[in-house]
């Protein structure tokens, strides 16, 4: 099979050729329509239900919107958890599902599914709508309008009229949320006194303001032989209109709605405000891209459009963009593309130092953009996106690619000088060299896909993660397989037409000279060197326990995002108020460019956060321009200046990063401890134990309790007998607490294609105190008015913030991150611990979760797969030697070249990582790879006949030159992602070092150790 | 042989599997020891805040005051006259306008004459005092007649009883004629003095007058029309004798006193207000408003409130003793109980229950748990409140 491969190219050369052209045009064409982004999108596949009804509390909205709902979505297919939080006024359900479910998919089954749960919910409370088909790195571009002279409710006014109709348009965006600014209403303020004088009721005004607001349609005449359409205009459409809408009519005078009610143009109800750089409010948007689409053609797309809008905008109005993805995008290629090519360079170096020879060395070096550009067409025709972990899987995989290329070219090139040839004589040589070293290439090439199989069982996060990775470098493999089994013979038969003589290479024979010596040294103490070796070995597991663990290294996104949370209870105003007095305390550094802060949140769809939450972002200088020496000292010397605020708490996070954890788990931290149960004052008192119980154990830090409660409310509850007696409903009380209160919709004014709500509400000055709710009249069936506080019992308390329920349980949860100590060890304390000291009531149950989930379910994974893997790498070994002893000998490699790895760990004091972890992976490859090249080299020399010794020391002088190489271009592709401090460096470094570190050991230990074992492994055959 | 490579091969994977399962379980033990800073659970009600911080916020602190708390509630009214000053025109009998001399908004005196009625029955009434008038002016000269008689003992004793008899039965039915018909009919003693001497009355006319000064701020006549008994015709109010009823409700009614001040604003005159007291009040609920009449003098500026005016009536009363109070801001709440602040420092704050008593404009009425001395948080208390919070549920690294 590989010989009629290598058969088939070399005949059929000129087609290799345009293949390869090919391969090259497909290649770059593929290069550049792949999307880019810049990390692996981690979210699942989530679909989100939002609910606004407004004015509702928490209790109110759980049971009426959220709870129907949630019981509709039970049961549909392929789902793996519901949950939902209900707070004031909005009600949010997500519903995840299982990762393979395509999200139309899944979109339609919850919306049928949605059909049934809207006739369960009251009518008029609230229309529940799917949120946005986007994902946690959706909110790619966010800007505000400035416009000098404007108030907030005029460019609100443009913002969701124009500028957001507009970039809905742009192919790519599946939606733009407004956040911030004023929304306009023709507002009717009633006079309840003036009301009351004029005998009238409530009910009276919503009715007369509804039936005065209609156009309708009254079909045609012909006239003429022509058909002229009728029309009956009714819309009111000026705050003139509004205010001569007869109410009723007293002794023949008719009481206009102006004289009950001041109408104005006003605000909508806000929960959300934003405001920057101490300058005040402004109007901002958030353009979310549709899941799946290209990152930064969606952005460059964006901002076009946005050069086409800000032209047409009004005078002196202009969109500003305050964060835009496609920076950190760019950043996070830069560093790989960089790495990818500084690692090419320096493989190109080692290439030509080894081979000496130029043209070998171009050919060897083809193989690099060759494969690369195979992996990008098979990423392209599988919908994958080049991003951190894709590319990155490129540049650790640089040094791999050219492994194949390099035995193939020297095998020919050593067939060559041995045979002297030239011309078309070189043709059959070559094809003898190419399919002697064959079916070795393709065995190697398999290693190395093998022991990156591990990576495609891991699942969730972890799996979106590196599977990219795993993806891209097998890829790459297969490529570089092809291209050195058929392209590099055939480039060959050109390139050294007039024939080659193997030079004497100054470099290796150096090399040799120092090697052969302490070689035979070696080999003299070979239980000494065993010893010493296996001692390293043990050595090195006992600093295992010293190093950190973690799941992934947070990747630098370039902005910081600072969550401010408040006491429950905090208004919108007293957040802003103090979100703003922290601007300028950020903005006096000279890192920052600038400051946003989001308070609350924006319209539907985007993240619920409540009132008391403020989001700030703080979008930084470039790092050359920084006075502090890293991001840690920044963020350290901020959160001192910031928590000079009292009743606040800070979290410094990233605006991606806080998405993300927020989507995976509804938490924001490493462990996410969840109490269920019915009762919310229970679960709050309970939860408040188990915080503390959490807080005592050594290692726990930011511990937090979730606001579930605390949000202070003034219950109106209607005394039933005393209605009675004067002949009331409750409903007659409700609506006065509804609409007199709370306000209420009674139509719409149109304007072209604006349309803004019709607000009717009681002047403020009658409502805004308790002791003026108490007072608010109520018409009584006799036309007689009676105070509220006579008909119902008002009363303070403090009701539940939000309920979240996860499975249609009602919890609670308290996050808390581990610092200092493993996470295995501390879940398991605190486990015991809460067990002991917490006691619960019957139906209430804890379960542990977040991030650390992630880790240890990845590391159970790998714990069992890797071992798997090298029981698989056994068989292959032991199906290429047909010799246990030749393949156990090869698999010993393995453990030693972890000696480095734990070193190199070690010494940068770097977490035992997810990304560690794939550096072990494929330190194994190559450690397995450099075993199978010496010792098939020393079978090879004893088969020929020399003894033990000649064999082992002719072997390891031949074979050092290979095994040199492999390890050099494997460990120097991967040192510019050691140094580079580039976007998302972060994740690659201990990738790179363990892998760099192994290399070192496993290098010396393939050179030293292995020929000395070799001899006790084949002592059976010949003796010494 | 086979056996053994097999039993080597196992060997070696199990080998290799151990030793990655010791690499990842290395990962999960130890280090706990390392950990030196235990984080320590503080259940203390205490927050401390730097003197930057404090002024930073704007926080005041001071002790509480003592006042004597003024309380109000509110009741809607209108503006009336005091019913004695308000005169109802009208007619006992049918007639007809004769004449009419005001017109609506007419300033009249006491006295000043109104409208004139031409009756009939005013005409029959008038013939029959007159006839009275007759019969008692010639009973009387009979009586005199008589007496002088028998005082010269001309006449018996008997025709003397029987003239003094026709005589008074005259002089009754004079009276009754004059006083109960005409009087009531609205001639005064001195119109029916006239009667002789004035031909009209003989036609039967009435001049009506105005019982009172005022406005005529009703005339339901126009000349020639006829008037029944129940025709109101015209209406005279001194609107200088203004009231303002206002309706009290039940919840209110315990605080409601003769002789209470009361403050009135009206919808028609934005921005002014007027003092009054209270005067009267209507001891009965009315049914349908579920309110109390309480009618209230106004001390000054009345000529600007006019009759049916809508008003808004603010009724003050004051708690018995001084009180002592607070800021609302101060006060907060968590649920369950009221608290405050104090401190002694200015920059270490502890909690402090209290009971509060009743809420006005923006004042607590603080009826137990705190001393005059004490140093009490008077503004962003809530501040101080979220820092407590935090320092319960937040404990940690602060982060």
């Amino acid at each position: 099979m590989i010989n009629k491969i290598i058969d088939f190219a070399a005949r059929q050369r000129l087609l290799v050729i345009v293949f390869t052209s090919l391969l090259v045009v497909v290649g770059v064409i593929s290069l550049n329509k792949i999307s880019i982004d810049a990390f692996p999108d981690v979210s699942p596949v989530l679909v989100q239900v939002f609910t606004e009804a407004k004015g509702l509390a928490p209790e109110e909205v759980e049971k009426l919107i959220t709870y129907p709902i949630e019981v509709a979505m039970n049961g549909l297919p392929d789902i793996r958890e519901v949950k939902s939080i209900s707070s004031f006024g909005l009600s949010v359900v997500s519903v995840y599902f299982e990762d393979n479910v395509d999200i139309y998919f899944a979109r339609q089954l919850v919306l049928e599914r949605l059909q049934q749960a809207k006739g369960d919910i009251p009518e008029g409370l609230g229309n529940p709508e799917l949120g946005p088909i986007t994902s946690g790195l959706g909110q790619v571009y966010q800007y505000y309008l400035e416009g000098r002279n404007y108030s907030l409710m005029e460019l609100r006014e443009i913002q969701d009229w124009i500028v957001k109709f507009q970039l809905r348009t742009v192919p790519g965006v599946t939606g733009v949320l407004s956040f911030g600014g004023e929304v306009k209403q023709y507002q009717i303020n009633l006079d309840p006194v003036l009301m009351q004088k004029y005998d009238i009721t409530l009910d009276e005004v919503l009715d007369v303001v509804k039936s005065n607001n209609r156009n309708v349609g009254g079909n045609f005449i012909v006239r003429h032989s022509e058909e002229y359409l009728i029309r009956g205009l009714g819309w009111v459409s000026t705050l003139k209109d509004i205010e001569n809408i007869k109410v009723v009519r007293r002794n023949g005078i008719p009481v206009f709605i102006r004289d009950i009610a001041e109408v104005t143009f006003g605000p909508e109800i806000r929960r959300g405000l934003v405001s920057m750089n101490n300058k005040g409010e402004v109007v901002s948007g958030i353009v979310l891209k549709l899941l799946g689409e290209n990152t930064s053609t969606v952005i460059e797309e964006v901002k076009k459009k946005v050069k086409q809008i800000n032209a047409m905008l009004p005078e002196g109005v202009q969109i500003i963009p305050y964060y835009d993805q496609a920076n950190l995008v760019k950043k996070a290629t830069d560093t790989v593309e960089d790495a990818l090519l500084e690692g090419g360079i320096l493989v190109v170096i080692v290439l030509l130092l080894f081979l000496g020879d130029l043209r070998s060395a171009f050919i060897v070096t083809l193989t690099l953009p060759l494969a690369a550009l195979t992996a990008f067409i098979l990423m392209y025709y599988m919908d994958m996106s080049a991003n951190l972990m894709s590319l990155g899987g490129l540049a650790i995989g640089i040094g791999m690619m050219v492994d194949g290329s390099i035995v193939m070219v020297e095998n020919i090139i050593r067939h060559l000088s041995e045979k002297d040839v030239s011309g078309s004589k070189t043709i059959p040589v070559i094809l003898r060299a190419a399919r002697e070293v064959g079916r070795p290439i393709v065995f190697a090439i398999s290693i190395i896909i093998i022991v990156f199989l591990p990576l495609f069982t891991l699942q969730d996060v972890e799996g979106k993660l590196f599977s990219p990775m795993a993806f891209s470098i097998s890829f790459a493999m297969l490529g570089s397989l092809i291209v050195s089994l058929t392209f590099v013979p055939v480039l060959c038969t050109y390139f050294f037409k007039k024939g080659i003589k193997e030079k004497k290479n100054i470099l290796v024979n150096f090399l040799q000279s120092i090697y052969i010596p302490l070689l035979e040294k070696v080999l003299k103490r070979r239980v000494k060197v065993t010893i010493v070796a296996v001692l390293l070995l043990i050595s090195s597991l006992f600093l295992v326990p010293f190093l950190g663990t973690e799941f992934v290294p947070i990747l630098d996104e370039g902005t910081l995002s600072v969550r401010v949370t408040f006491a429950p209870s905090t208004s919108l105003q007293q957040a802003a108020e103090i979100s703003q007095a922290m601007e300028p305390l950020l903005m006096a550094f000279p890192e920052v460019k600038y400051v946003i802060s989001r308070v609350g949140r924006a319209e539907v769809g985007g993240d619920p956060e409540p009132v008391n939450n403020s989001e700030i972002y703080i979008i930084l200088k470039p790092e050359d321009e920084w006075t502090v020496k890293d991001k840690t000292e920044l963020v350290d010397k901020m959160r001192r200046k910031l928590s000079q605020f009292p009743g606040v708490l800070l979290n410094f996070t990233q605006p991606i990063q806080m998405r993300v954890d927020e989507l995976l788990s509804g938490v924001k931290a490493q462990l996410a401890i969840k109490l269920f149960g019915e009762d919310l004052d229970i679960l709050s008192r309970k939860g408040s134990e188990i915080q503390a119980v959490v807080s005592s154990i050594p290692g726990a830090a930011d511990v937090q309790l979730e606001q579930i409660s605390g949000k202070p409310q003034v219950q109106i509850e209607v005394n039933r007998d005393r209605i009675a007696r004067l002949g009331m409903n409750v409903d007659e009380v409700q609506e006065v607490i509804e609409t007199a209160i709370g306000g209420s919709t009674v139509g719409q004014v149109f304007k072209g294609q604006k349309r803004f709500d019709i607000f009717v509400r009681y002047k403020k000055i009658f409502r805004d105190d308790v002791e003026k709710i108490k007072n608010i009249l109520i018409s009584t069936p006799d036309g007689g008015r009676i105070p509220l506080i006579q008909v119902a019992d008002v009363r303070l308390i403090v009701g539940p913030k939000q309920i979240s329920r996860d499975n249609s349980q009602r919890r609670i949860s308290v996050q808390c991150n581990v610092e200092g100590r493993d996470m295995g060890g501390f879940v398991a304390e605190a486990q015991k611990r809460i067990a002991e000291e917490v006691s619960l009531p019957p139906g209430y149950y804890i379960t542990f979760g977040g991030q650390f989930e992630n880790q240890q379910r990845a590391m159970a994974r790998l714990a069992l797969i890797v071992p798997l893997t090298i029981l698989l790498i056994f068989i292959l070994l032991f199906s290429t030697f047909n010799s246990v002893r030749n393949a156990f000998l090869i698999i010993m490699n393995v453990p030693f070249a972890m000696i480095g790895g734990i070193l190199a760990l070690f010494v940068s004091g770097l977490y035992l990582s997810v990304p560690a972890s794939v550096g072990f992976i494929a330190l194994f490859g190559v450690a397995v790879l450099n075993g199978v090249v010496m010792v098939s080299y020393f079978n090879q020399l004893r088969d020929e006949g020399l003894d033990l010794h000649d064999a082992v020391v002719t072997g390891a002088r031949l074979r050092l030159r290979p095994v040199l190489m492999t390890a050099l271009v494997a460990s120097l592709g991967l040192i510019p992602l050691l140094f580079s401090t580039g976007t998302g460096s972060e994740v690659q470094r201990p990738l790179a070092t363990v892998v760099i570190g192994g290399l070192v050991s496993s290098t010396l230990l393939t050179l030293f150790v292995l020929p000395a074992l070799y001899g006790w492994f084949e002592k059976r055959r010949v003796e010494f | 042989m086979r056996v053994k490579y097999f039993f080597s091969m196992t060997l070696a994977v199990f080998a290799v599997s151990a030793f990655w399962f010791v690499l990842q379980g290395c990962g999960k033990t130890g280090a706990g020891e390392t950990e030196t800073e235990l984080v320590e659970k503080k259940h203390k009600a205490e927050v401390v805040l730097s003197p930057d911080v404090v002024k930073g916020i704007g926080l005041r602190t001071g002790t509480p005051t003592r006042t004597i708390l003024r309380q109000k509630f509110i009741a809607q009214g209108k503006v009336v006259v005091n019913p004695d000053y308000v005169a109802h025109l009208n007619s006992l009998v049918t007639g007809r306008v004769r004449k009419i001399y005001v017109q609506i908004g007419d300033y009249v005196k006491k006295g000043a004459p109104l409208f004139e009625l031409e009756s009939l029955e005013i005409a029959n009434i008038t013939a029959d005092y007159i006839r009275a008038k007759a019969e008692y002016n010639a009973q009387k000269a009979n009586y005199e007649r008589i007496k002088t008689l028998r005082e010269e003992d001309i006449k018996s004793e008997k025709d003397l009883i029987a003239a003094k008899a026709k005589y008074e039965r005259a002089e009754a039915e004079l009276k009754a004629a004059a006083d109960r018909k005409l009087h009531s009919l609205g001639f005064s003693d001195e119109d029916v003095e006239n009667m002789f001497g004035s031909k009209e009355h003989r036609r039967g006319i009435l001049l009506v007058k105005s019982p009172i000064s005022g406005y005529v701020t009703e005339r339901n006549i126009e000349l020639g029309q006829l008037i029944q008994p129940d025709t109101d015709i015209m209406k005279v109010i001194d609107n200088t004798r203004i009231w303002v009823e206002a309706g009290v409700y039940e919840k209110d009614y315990s605080h409601l006193k003769i002789g209470q001040t009361v403050i009135i604003t009206a919808t028609a005159l934005p921005g002014k207000k007027y003092r009054g007291k209270v005067v009267k009040v209507n001891k009965e609920l009315q049914a349908e408003s579920r309110t109390f009449k309480v009618f209230i003098k106004i001390n000054e500026g009345k000529a600007e409130l006019i009759p049916n005016m809508f008003t808004t009536v603010v009724f003050e009363y004051t708690t018995p003793d001084s009180v002592m109070v607070l800021p609302e801001e101060a006060v907060q709440f968590d649920g369950a109980d009221y608290f405050v602040f104090i401190t002694e420092d200015g920059n270490t704050f502890r909690r402090r229950e209290v009971t509060i008593g009743q809420k006005m404009d923006s004042l607590v009425v603080i009826k137990d748990g705190l001393e005059n001395t004490d140093r009490v948080v008077l503004s962003k208390a809530f501040l101080v409140k979220s820092e407590m919070e935090k320092e319960s549920f937040g404990e940690g690294h602060g982060d």
